[in-house]
């Protein structure tokens, strides 16, 4: 084997590492090493490249959620506050609205006297929203979930409240002192009566038979009224025959003879019936009581077309 | 977890801004780095300077780096070129007639030789010797061989040249060893 040829093998046993003795004398030598203040310079330099490579890195998402997360709870804050604030707010136009609102019911009453009952004042929603305001701070308004109507709430204005309260209340005390006032088609029972107690001028015009029908009436009217006499009867029965048969018909017999008592009770319905008992009431010569009768008469039906025999009726 | 990576990987990750990762790699090179900077100049000085600016380098190129190689090949060639600057500068090729009494007095008979009775100590020190007196080409083809455990075309790639030029400088720097030392 040549020197060639050896120093090749070797050549390849050195790359190969194998069996080469070389290497393995050299991984035998000393390892010298950069001592620590060369690998802080090293280190140090490395790190000052990229400053802030030596914090633990924290995720990049951790910002962005906590920056939704409180959006979405000041959201949620506005969402629950807001509509309560908002109320809060509109509470107090509308209140003014109410007081003027009810400050013209109030005019409207009491210059009209007889007009239908007003709407109940002293409601429980009116009596809150009127009252609370007065009593506990603005802020606390919010408070209630459903805001009054306009025409509803006069929170602000105590006196006007109770101006308006006192005229609906004295309303209601003149519809029940007086109900005929308050229900146009009851027919004044004292006005009826007036002409059979105490009119004396009526009375001595009156005929004997006619006086005997209003002792009759009066002692029916006082006594008992529901067991209906004969003679009764045969009065009803001659006025029936003078009016129209399907008035007589449809009006009940016993509230023609109970006619003087109490209209509130049986009061005529219908045209024909006013003109049966304006005709019964002429037929038993109670003209005064005929006349108020063809008042009412009129005012139910204006524009109706009076019997022959009652257009000269005064 | 960084153990579980290549030194590629971590260089990447160093790149992207990560610090630990710089150490990790850091810990892997700094072994074998500097020990052929050490052996290339010989020198501790020299040696830590260009350990560090191999290191400098290494850093501000760190944007530019791509898995293209080893990145042991890659760092030792940032080396590489400082220790031929180094040369360059600062040193002369050592001459014919130093490395001839190198030779000479490796080859003199053991008779007048002290170092008749060598152990092993004194064979690697010899060893030592041996390497300091090879040419540069033929001593660093050898510690890249050997040290960083690089093979032909990673030190041709290295050191720039062709890979019959690695090989034929690795043939003469053994030849020059096992004649002036291993018999």
């Amino acid at each position: 084997m040549s020197s060639n040829e050896k120093l090749e093998r070797e050549l390849d046993s050195f790359l190969d590492e194998k069996d080469s003795r070389i290497a393995v004398l050299y991984r035998k030598l000393p390892k010298p090493e950069p001592d620590a203040k060369l690998d802080a310079a090293v280190v140090a330099m490395a790190h000052r490249a990229v400053p802030t490579s030596t914090s633990p890195r924290q995720p990049r998402w951790l910002p962005a959620i906590g920056a939704a997360a409180v959006i979405a709870l000041a959201a949620g804050v506005a969402f629950l506050i807001g509509p309560q604030i908002w109320q809060s707010r509109a509470i107090m136009p509308a209140a003014m609205q109410g007081v003027s609102a009810a400050k013209n019911v109030v005019n409207v009453h009491t210059q009209n006297e007889p007009s239908p009952p007003p709407p109940p004042a002293a409601s429980p929603t009116v009596e809150s929203t009127a009252t609370l305001p007065a009593q506990v701070p603005a802020g606390m308004a919010a408070k209630f979930e459903t805001a009054p109507p306009a025409g509803e709430a006069a929170p602000m204005s105590t006196p006007n409240i109770d101006r308006n309260a006192a005229a609906t209340q004295e309303l209601q005390k003149a519809e029940n002192a007086t109900p005929q006032l308050a229900s146009p088609t009851a027919f004044p029972e004292r006005a009826l009566r007036k002409p059979i107690m105490d009119s004396t001028e009526s009375r001595q015009t009156m005929s004997a038979k006619s006086q005997a029908a209003q002792a009759n009436a009066a002692s029916d009217a006082t006594s008992a009224p529901e067991s209906p006499s004969p003679q009764t009867a045969e009065q009803v029965a001659r006025s029936a025959a003078k009016a129209p048969r399907a008035a007589l018909r449809s009006y009940p017999s016993t509230a023609v003879r109970q006619w003087n008592r109490s209209w509130s009770t049986n009061e005529p319905q219908t045209r024909e019936q006013w003109i049966a008992v304006i005709q019964h009431l002429l037929n038993e010569d109670r003209h005064d009581d005929a006349v108020q009768a063809l008042a009412e008469f009129k005012k139910r039906f204006p524009d109706d077309e009076l019997p022959p025999d009652l257009r000269d009726l005064k | 977890m960084d153990a579980e990576k290549t030194d590629e990987e971590l260089m990447l990750a160093y790149a992207r801004g990560d610090g630990r990762a710089f150490d990790a790699l850091y810990r892997r090179q700094r072994g074998m780095l500097y020990r052929y900077i050490l052996r290339s100049v010989r020198h501790r000085d020299q040696a830590d300077e260009l350990f560090q600016e191999t290191w400098s380098r290494t850093i501000a190129s760190r944007g530019r780096y791509r898995v293209e190689a080893k990145f042991s090949t890659w760092l030792l060639q940032i080396a590489h070129n400082l220790i031929v600057d180094s040369f360059r500068r600062a040193r002369p090729q050592a001459g014919a007639e130093e490395t001839e009494t190198v030779f000479r007095e490796l080859d003199a008979p053991e008779s007048e030789r002290p170092e008749q009775m060598l152990n092993e100590f004194e064979q690697r020190r010899r060893l030592q010797i041996v390497l300091d007196t090879l040419p540069d080409e033929q001593r660093e083809a050898f510690l890249l061989r050997v040290e960083s455990g690089l093979g032909l075309d990673e030190i041709a790639a290295v050191t720039g040249v062709g890979h019959e030029t690695v090989k034929s400088r690795l043939r003469y720097a053994l030849a020059k060893i096992r004649e002036k030392f291993a018999e």
